[in-house]
């Protein structure tokens, strides 16, 4: 059976620099993939060719067996829904105007959204605990707010692979410990979740898959323990990192 | 407010305004004598249905429908653009509409009713060099935006005072009064001519307005929820060009309305998706048209083009809106 997602040999390149180097991975459904790295090492570039969103200088991005390039927008956009990193709408949509956006490639453009879309709409409003905010303009929302809002817009979109780009920034501690409950949840629904974090301890406390990033190059992968373990790591961070009794401690050097 | 009300409030104040605008006019007609000829039907007799019917109702047709095309448009590239001071005319697509025109009148005047075609298709190059410009080397940003459309609107200007130069003397005063965007004398014939293409552009508009919201979101939102970027970018540029397009082959270019109307609703309802704002503008567009056409046509003491008082409002008001956004900026 042909992966969920896969990229072969990607390789990004802006003038003067290579952003990504002859990145080959894939994903299998179900599970959570945290993709690590430090500032820089090509996170957000990955995560927007994963999506489709840029197109790299080589190499390919399969969705389900397909080139992505090769298939409709509202085809990806059911099985794949990517929420890049934060930045504010300029004009002022609602908070269920921009959530109901994750019904377009269901209900389509001539079609007004059915009472089965709406019913998504407002379960996709309340686990991200954004419902009370629908009818508030999204210009007016903290980090926070706006971060659950897109988020929300991803869950409705009910595709069955996440890509989240720094999920958890901005979002206090309830709101990131209740978004890793719901991507406890979502898995369980067989989704799969490739997320970008930067909180290593909290991401390692969450257990799953890791792929690190260093460089634009793909130095490690596997079950996030080995990954942070791995002196792959210790180079991309420049830390030391060592766990024991199930705590993990992160120190400079 | 809510659309509905918004809806139901501008049907009556177009109302108003149309029957005011049909009965007042600087022929000698009384109102009274206006309204039974309005009320006699066009195959009415005598100087009052003539003028009422063959004078007035064509001009203030054209008006709305110009307004409604210029503010659906400006509706549009704002959340296209995601540029809330995008305008068919500060980004420069009536000039490209214009200069179209102008070198049309000026080489084919016999043809005039190719006129929407040239004026369409010069205001869909000027959107797309203008994008093209903006996308050059990177990522646009809205000030690159705005200054392309800037820069091109004036070269288009600069031609079109070469297009004038060579222009043949007894065509020259009808380009000139053309030029400043006026309604005068406008007939059914030019109601028929701009009707198709701009109904079609605000149809295309609030067809793809759902699309024009994810996009005002920025591409990658966009692309996430499966709207076909590129496709839908086309699409509405070219509906933007071919509303703007006739709006500006049949009163000249227009300016403003498409930054005033949009603006003043969206502050109105509090909210801006296209899906309701698309049809709103246009509706308040021509609204907003057929008031300052009556106001040019009956209240000054000479008898100024339209195209010059949206300049007078809308110019004090995009500086108003500039200098908020810096306000909220700072």
């Amino acid at each position: 059976m042909s992966p969920l997602l896969e990229a072969r040999g990607i390789r990004v390149d802006v003038p003067g620099r290579t952003l990504l180097h002859d990145i080959s991975c894939q994903i299998r459904g179900g599970g959570r993939i945290a993709l690590l790295g430090p500032n820089g090492a090509g996170k957000s570039t990955l995560m927007r060719v994963l999506s489709g969103c840029l197109d790299a200088d080589a190499g390919e991005v399969r969705l389900g067996g397909s080139r992505l390039g090769d298939l409709p927008r509202k085809v990806v956009a059911r099985t794949l829904a990517y929420v890049p990193q934060l930045r504010p709408p300029l004009l002022p949509l609602t908070v269920r105007e921009i959530v109901a956006m994750g019904r377009l490639s269901h209900a389509g453009l001539f079609h007004p959204l059915s009472p089965a879309d709406r019913d998504r709409i407002d379960a996709a409003l309340e686990r991200l605990d954004v419902r009370a905010l629908q009818e508030r303009d999204a210009t007016t929302l903290s980090g926070g707010e706006l971060q659950r809002v897109f988020l929300a817009r991803a869950v409705a979109q009910e595709a069955s692979l996440l890509l989240l780009d720094e999920p958890l920034s901005g979002l206090d501690v309830r709101h990131q410990l209740e978004l890793l409950q719901l991507f406890d949840e979502l898995v369980a629904e067989g989704r799969t979740i490739v997320w970008s974090v930067h909180d290593l301890r909290l991401c390692a406390e969450q257990g799953g898959q890791a792929w690190l990033l260093d460089q634009g190059r793909l130095t490690a992968d596997g079950p996030i323990e080995e990954v942070l373990l791995s002196p792959a790591a210790r180079q991309a961070f420049g830390l030391a990192i060592a766990r024991s009794d199930d705590r993990w401690s992160f120190q400079l050097g | 407010m809510g659309a509905r009300r918004t809806t139901f409030l501008l049907c009556a104040v177009l109302g108003i305004t149309a029957l005011l605008g049909l009965l007042w006019g600087s022929s000698d007609l009384t109102a009274s004598q206006a309204w039974h000829a309005l009320l006699e039907g066009p195959d009415g007799r005598g100087l009052a249905c003539h003028v009422v019917w063959n004078i007035r109702m064509p001009r203030l047709l054209v008006v709305a429908l110009t307004g409604a095309a210029l503010s659906a448009s400006g509706a549009a590239l704002q959340a296209l653009f995601r540029n809330p001071l995008a305008d068919p005319s500060l980004l420069g697509i009536s000039s490209g509409a214009s200069l179209a025109a102008v070198a049309w009148l000026t080489l084919r005047p016999e043809q005039a009713e190719w006129l929407p075609v040239a004026a369409f298709l010069g205001a869909l190059g000027e959107v797309a060099t203008v994008w093209t410009l903006a996308h050059f080397g990177g990522r646009p940003n809205l000030a690159v935006t705005l200054l392309t459309g800037v820069a091109l609107s004036s070269l288009c200007a600069a031609l079109v005072g070469v297009a004038l130069l060579l222009a043949r003397a007894n065509d020259l005063s009808r380009l000139i009064f053309w030029l400043s965007g006026g309604a005068e004398a406008r007939t059914w014939e030019h109601l028929l001519q701009e009707l198709g293409p701009a109904l079609l552009g605000i149809g295309m508009l609030w067809v793809l307005s759902r699309w024009l919201d994810a996009l005002s979101l920025g591409e990658e939102h966009a692309l996430s929820v499966g709207v076909p970027v590129n496709r839908a970018r086309w699409l509405a540029l070219g509906g933007a060009a071919m509303a703007t397009g006739a709006a500006v082959s049949v009163c000249g270019p227009v300016g403003f309305v498409g930054l005033i109307v949009p603006h003043a609703l969206r502050g109105w309802m509090h909210r801006s998706s296209a899906r309701r704002l698309v049809p709103l503008s246009a509706l308040g567009g021509g609204v907003f048209l057929v008031l300052c056409d009556t106001v040019a046509r009956i209240y000054l003491p000479t008898e100024i083009q339209m195209g010059a008082i949206t300049s007078f409002l809308g110019v004090p008001f995009f500086l108003w809106l500039l200098l908020r956004s810096r306000r909220v900026g700072a």
